[in-house]
């Protein structure tokens, strides 16, 4: 399908939203953000008014693969969240889990105002500002481990693993893995192997992003204005978010060297949601963590030598050292 | 040989930095680009060391899988260190890649069976060792970027 045809094809589904016949499409551009779905910006023209929107689509490959539906449930269901337990998400404008509109899968969100920084606590600004943005930005992954996911209704469309989290993760891994992998992984069966026999047990069931980090979230000046890309959003332990975001991998994202460290995050954190962290925990969800890391670059492999993706993915063979020394192995 | 294998991959990986990339306005094509460059160079240093990463690597592994039979009683892996000792004595030619290819992916087969149930000890602190130092011996070393990674 071409950029004409999606355009033809997003007129229609405004045309159809809207009821206005002479609904248009304007500015229509594919960005050359996100590696798991493709974004389509554009302004949608209708009864005298410009509103700016993104489209975002499944690609014909992905590194990850995931459903629109179970996206389009959570997105909605965070709409309505307020302070204290305020998470700004993207507003859902049009979903279509079945890709009927434009061919595949696609979800149409407002565009937000805001910037982008994936390096943002390392960045220019001064250091009593990274830590107040540091500060802003994990307090909102504390409130989505404080949202009621059950009087939201999200029990409907998300499965809870209950205390058995961790192993339901790894069955979804390691599940992903079979699906994808093209050679045999012998350091990825020695993980998964250390996984399985030291499994945790959840403490509590919450909505878990799976995938936070500053890149995932839009500042409006040191404002954090929305958390973005819940495609990988469940029930299970949010030990989970803090062993992703405590990945001493993305410490470059994550952390300001000497000043907001994973201790500084985790006390924060439990002292937000009066949840005790568990460390031995978080740093079991940090090697799952990798595995996962490894897992999605496998995947994007798959879909490259497949011929459905545009990029090209070396083995993630230093992920599987750290991950050997994170397990003492 | 001239232009070598290399010196053509540098020469294609420049053209597009220098030529093509300038030209290319669309920021989706312009980002795949730049991955697809970045591939390009690593292929061109390390493509000449290929063949010989994957004959150490199985011989290695063949080795180590060999040396563990004793500590391989697990069902899953009764008889993994005899294949390991008949894969060895048959190793392919030195210059037929693809016979190298397969001869490394059917000893990496058999680690993968037993990495997940070799018992702590000698044995598979050793194979750990192993997993580290084939990370620093792989010969191709190109990464995508991250979208906005710096």
């Amino acid at each position: 399908m071409s950029d004409l045809d999606i355009e033809a094809d997003l007129r229609s589904w405004a045309v159809a939203e809207t009821g206005d016949a002479d609904a248009s499409i304007e500015g229509l551009v594919r960005t050359s953000a996100g590696f798991s779905r493709e974004n389509w910006v554009f302004d949608l023209v209708s009864g005298g008014e410009r509103r700016p929107l993104i489209a975002r689509r499944d690609p014909v490959g992905s590194v990850l693969e995931t459903d629109r539906e179970v996206e389009t449930a959570v997105l909605r269901a965070l709409a309505g969240t307020r302070v204290p337990v305020a998470v700004p998400a993207p507003i859902v404008v049009w979903s279509d889990p079945g890709g009927e509109r434009l061919g595949r899968p696609t979800v149409v969100m407002e565009r937000a105002e805001g910037v982008c920084d994936w390096f943002v606590l390392t960045g220019d600004r001064p250091l009593e500002t990274r830590v107040e943005i540091a500060h802003r930005l994990y307090d909102r992954m504390a409130d989505i481990h404080r949202f009621d996911w059950r009087a939201a209704g999200l029990g409907a469309v998300l499965d809870d693993p209950g205390p058995a989290a961790a192993t339901a993760a790894v069955d979804l891994w390691e599940d992903q893995l079979r699906r994808v992998q093209l050679e045999p992984e012998p350091e990825l069966e020695l993980i998964l192997a250390w996984l399985r026999t030291h499994a945790p047990t959840s403490p509590v069931t919450t909505l878990v992003h799976a995938d936070f980090k500053p890149g995932n979230t839009l500042l409006t000046g040191d404002e954090v204005s929305l958390v973005l890309d819940w495609e990988t959003a469940h029930l299970g332990d949010p030990h989970e978010d803090l062993g992703w975001v405590t990945n001493p991998v993305r410490a470059g994202e994550h952390r300001i060297p000497d000043v907001w460290q994973p201790d500084d995050l985790l006390a924060r954190w439990s002292a937000r949601t009066g949840i005790e962290v568990d460390r031995a925990s978080v740093r079991w969800w940090n090697v799952l963590a990798n595995l996962k890391l490894c897992v999605i670059v496998l995947t994007g492999t798959r879909a490259f030598v497949d011929g459905r993706l545009d990029r090209v993915h070396q083995p993630p063979l230093a992920l599987g050292r750290v991950m050997l020394d994170m397990i003492g192995a | 040989m001239r232009p070598g294998i290399d010196e053509q991959l540098t020469g294609i990986a420049d053209i597009l930095e220098r030529v093509v990339a300038p030209a290319v306005d669309d920021p989706y094509a312009s980002d795949v680009l730049v991955g697809v460059t970045a591939v390009l160079q690593g292929i061109a240093n390390g493509w000449a060391d290929v063949a010989s990463f994957l004959a150490w690597d199985a011989r290695q592994t063949l080795a180590l899988l060999v040396e563990a039979e004793p500590d391989l009683t697990d069902p899953s892996v009764i008889g993994v260190a005899d294949e390991a000792r008949a894969l060895a004595a048959e190793p392919p030619m030195p210059l037929d890649t693809r016979a190298l290819s397969e001869h490394h992916t059917r000893a990496r087969a058999l680690l993968a069976r037993v990495a997940p149930v070799l018992p702590e000890g000698e044995h598979r602190t050793r194979v750990a060792a192993h997993m580290r130092a084939r990370v620093e011996r792989y010969p191709i070393r190109a990464q995508a970027r991250m979208p906005g990674q710096r």
